[in-house]
């Protein structure tokens, strides 16, 4: 498991939609939840590769970059924080479509308004549906900001241009 | 001149520095040069060598600084080692340090040769060891986990 390390400032968009109650607790109730969250987006774009191979890069490379855990310390004169973010990624294959779930739980220094699921709240969910011309179209679900090197990376890998992992350092 | 608190400062950035550039120079002396580091990064980036005994166990070899295009190691041949690619970017005016490593075991093979490809551009990274046997193919190493070193 890769290991991250990061002093930084906190990241709170990242609890924007974890905070609306009442807590999504599976992909589908967060695809529900964000078009009317605040701090939230949905986008989409079609990607020239098939949904097979668009899933078989999602499989590969979600475990290898996402699941990750970073540390955040944060010191001022008036204040110390040190948090502990696990993200774990799923994804899931079916004939319809390839899901990446990736939810982020922040293990210690951050109380949540209510129980998160399983793994953390759910923070991006990025489907990837079958076009005709063996073309995917991606939809997205998740953070309006803060999170773009996620966002690039998922593209990267959903056009196969670049296989690289974002570093979720940067995020926040 | 220095004076004592400005040793003791000077001493402690230098050990800080130390630590930062990620402890001793690895020696690859034992080996032949079968490793070719390939570096594009923006970030500070770094390799950390480690051997592994039969338990899964890493001791640290040592560290090679990914600081020029292109670079030679040995790594030995026919046993286990455990490479640590460590990237680190720092920005002054945000006081923000990070660090960001991605781990792998490697067992190189007798006569072939290793190429790794280490990309750190816009906050994606990205390691690709490729092997090229010796008539000359290439494949792709996949990454492995260091609980793997058993299989």
């Amino acid at each position: 498991m890769k290991t991250l390390c990061a002093r930084a400032g906190l990241a709170a968009a990242a609890l924007a939609i974890a905070a609306c109650s009442p807590m999504p607790q599976t992909a589908e109730e967060f695809r529900k939840a964000v078009p009317g969250a605040m701090m939230a987006k949905t986008d989409s774009y079609e990607v020239n590769r098939s949904m097979k191979e668009v899933a078989a890069t999602f499989h590969r490379r979600a475990p290898e970059c996402l699941k990750v855990s970073v540390r955040t310390v944060s010191r001022t004169n008036m204040s110390y924080q040190n948090i502990l973010t696990e993200y774990t990624p799923t994804v899931v294959l079916n004939g319809e479509r390839a899901e990446l779930h990736l939810q982020q739980h922040h293990k210690t220094g951050v109380v949540y308004p209510s129980t998160p699921p399983a793994g953390g709240p759910y923070i991006i969910v990025a489907d990837a549906y079958p076009m005709p011309g063996n073309r995917t179209r991606i939809q997205l679900y998740g953070p309006s900001k803060g999170y773009d090197v996620v966002y690039r990376a998922i593209r990267g890998w959903a056009t196969g241009d670049n296989l690289g992992c974002p570093d979720m350092t940067k995020i926040g | 001149m220095t004076s004592a608190p400005g040793a003791l400062v000077c001493a402690t950035a230098l050990l800080l520095l130390a630590a930062c550039a990620g402890g001793k120079s690895y020696s690859d002396s034992v080996a032949p040069k079968n490793l070719t580091l390939r570096t594009a990064s923006s970030a500070r980036a770094a390799l950390g060598v480690h051997s592994v005994d039969a338990q899964c166990r890493t001791e640290y070899l040592g560290t090679v600084a990914l600081d020029k295009p292109s670079a030679e190691i040995g790594i030995p041949p026919e046993r286990w080692s455990y490479l640590v690619f460590d990237f680190s970017t720092s920005s002054f005016l945000a006081a923000k340090r990070t660090r960001i490593t991605l781990e792998t075991l490697l067992k190189p093979r007798a006569g072939y040769r290793y190429e790794a490809s280490v990309t750190y551009r816009d906050d994606i990274y990205n390691v690709v060891i490729r092997e090229q046997s010796p008539r000359g193919g290439w494949r792709d190493v996949a990454m492995r986990d260091l609980a793997s070193c058993k299989n």
